[in-house]
């Protein structure tokens, strides 16, 4: 199933709730031509791929969280994943870059346009 | 949509070429979708560039307080209030209605409207004599719609007059209906929805009466200045246009206001006119630059179904500047090759030179009627920027086979009598 993002809010409980699953997302527009036609093949794979967590976002709906990721075009394609590994060098990093940028997430890899093969493969190497 | 209207000709003109292809109708639906859809995404990439290049942007609606306070109101109703050192104003232009006309505003949509139909516009009147009259009237026709277009006096008013003339004689050959010297009186819907026009025939003073789905007004444009309060902050206007008025620099009566663009008097009422200004003068207030913009010898396109593309003088214009003894205008009737097979008619593909007479006969305008006139258009234009002579344009080989080329292969003037109707080489 393909969850539907409207916010930072929701995106950070959709992160969180992904405990150590591969996220992810897509960024797409109404308009755009790409975005319908590899959408079909995005909702095929959040069927078969039930390890990995799939959402989308509208750019027009959702403008703030587009900006916020540096979206330049569409459909862009985000992964998100939490670190398996926790020590206490990591728990002090997450706890001093979290002050810092206000526990924004970052992508661990981003895919620019409707390459349903490459994001596939990107999906089989990460999750 | 003028693309969509030539491809109609050229499905056409396929089976000429050996193409078995079906003659297919016209889908309004899909046509306006896919534009719709490539508005919004441009509209998207603008919002993208101005959060890349970190510009703070306000979607609210802005009006002076005083020379140095603009105040804004967001849809919700919030005011804003924002001072600023520079102030632009770059605030356009909207389509004109004629509110003297009973029924116009009511009943009649303009060219805003039209690339949001979602339905066909169907039997379509276009009132106007402008490019986007011509224009839209040029592809309604070209999409299959019965269309007719109602011009007043003269077509592209502030065009070379010939070149106008040409323009609007391959349409009316071509499927629309051109009624020349009416204007409308009235515009009224009738029970089944249809619009009924009364107009005048300027000449005879006699009435006539036609009925249409859609009546689309193209009369001209007038300056988005009303609401801006300019009277506050001491920025002048032409009472007559409603333009603000401003110098070489850009700058209004106010020294920190500038204005550039369409609201700005005596500029092209041209896109990349409007860019380029803007962008010099943002080079000039950052102190990059002392450039000017230079309005002179500016291309431009109409994209009628036999695109007209010019730049630098018209005819008229040289002659009224220079005298008509000290210009020379070389010219030609020449065969798009793609015209050929398909047999299409060529009788208004027609290029023009007016020059200098004195050697060595520097170009003072371009004037090309005939496929992809932007394009052509675009690459002379750099030439007579470079002060290009017809000499050198003489010299310049042409690249074989194309429209283009006939530019530079010119030889015949209208001062000579001779038949402007190239053959051979």
């Amino acid at each position: 199933m393909v969850q539907n993002i409207r916010d930072m809010d929701e995106l950070k409980a959709f992160l969180k709730a992904a405990g150590n699953k591969l996220v992810v997302i897509e960024f797409s527009a109404k308009w755009c031509g790409p975005c319908k036609r590899i959408y079909p093949v995005f909702h095929a794979m959040s069927v078969q791929y039930r390890s990995v967590m799939f959402a989308t976002v509208d750019v027009d709906n959702a403008r703030e969280l587009a900006q916020t990721y540096h979206i330049k075009a569409v459909p862009t394609f985000q992964m998100f994943k939490q670190t398996k590994k926790v020590t206490l060098f990591s728990r002090i990093k997450r706890a001093i870059c979290c002050y810092r940028s206000g526990s924004l997430s970052e992508p661990i890899f981003e895919l620019c346009g409707a390459d349903a093969k490459k994001l596939e493969e990107k999906i089989r190497e990460f999750m | 949509m003028h693309q969509a209207a030539l491809l109609g000709g050229m499905i056409r003109d396929a089976p000429h070429y050996g193409w078995a292809v079906a003659q297919a109708p016209h889908d309004w639906a899909t046509m306006a979708d896919a534009v719709q859809n490539h508005v919004r995404s441009l509209n998207w990439g603008h919002r993208v560039q101005l959060q890349d290049r970190k510009v703070k942007y306000f979607n609210i609606k802005a009006s002076f307080v005083n020379a140095h306070t603009v105040c804004g109101v967001s849809k919700g109703g919030e005011e804003t209030l924002l001072s600023a050192e520079h102030i632009v104003i770059a605030t356009g232009g909207r389509p004109r209605y004629p509110t003297h006309i009973e029924g116009a505003l009511e009943y009649g949509i303009t060219s805003d409207d039209l690339f949001w139909l979602k339905e066909s516009p169907g039997k379509t009147l276009v009132v106007g004599a402008s490019y986007v009259a011509l224009e839209c009237a040029g592809l309604l026709t070209g999409l299959g719609l019965d269309t007719t277009i109602m011009i007043r006096s003269v077509p592209l008013r502030a065009f070379d007059q010939q070149m106008a003339s040409l323009v609007t004689e391959h349409m009316a050959s071509h499927g629309t209906r051109v009624l020349r010297g009416c204007a409308p009186e009235r515009v009224e819907k009738l029970p089944d929805q249809q619009l009924r026009v009364t107009w005048v025939d300027l000449a005879s003073d006699r009435r006539d009466v036609g009925t249409f789905d859609t009546v689309l007004w193209a009369i001209g444009r007038v300056p988005e200045t009303s609401s801006l309060n300019l009277e506050k902050a001491g920025v002048h206007t032409n009472p007559v246009t409603g333009k603000i008025l401003v110098d070489a620099q850009e700058a209004t009566s106010v020294p920190h206001i500038y204005a550039i663009g369409d609201v700005a008097e005596g500029r092209p009422e041209l896109t990349p006119t409007a860019i380029m200004a803007g962008r010099l003068l943002a080079q000039r207030l950052s102190g990059r630059t002392s450039d000017l913009m230079d309005y002179d010898n500016v291309p431009t396109t109409v994209f009628t179904p036999l695109e007209y593309g010019c730049v630098g003088l018209s005819e008229e214009a040289a002659v009224a500047r220079h005298g008509e003894e000290h210009v020379e205008v070389y010219h030609a009737f020449y065969k798009p090759l793609e015209f050929t097979v398909p047999q299409r008619d060529a009788s208004q593909c027609y290029i023009k030179m007016v020059c200098l007479r004195e050697p060595p006969q520097l170009v003072l305008g371009l004037h090309f009627l005939g496929p992809n006139a932007g394009e052509v258009t675009q690459g002379f234009a750099l030439g007579i920027k470079c002060r290009a002579s017809y000499l050198q344009v003489m010299r310049t080989v042409g690249i074989h086979p194309t429209c283009a080329e006939e530019v530079a292969k010119l030889r015949i003037s209208k001062r000579s009598g001779l038949d402007p109707t190239v053959t051979g080489c």
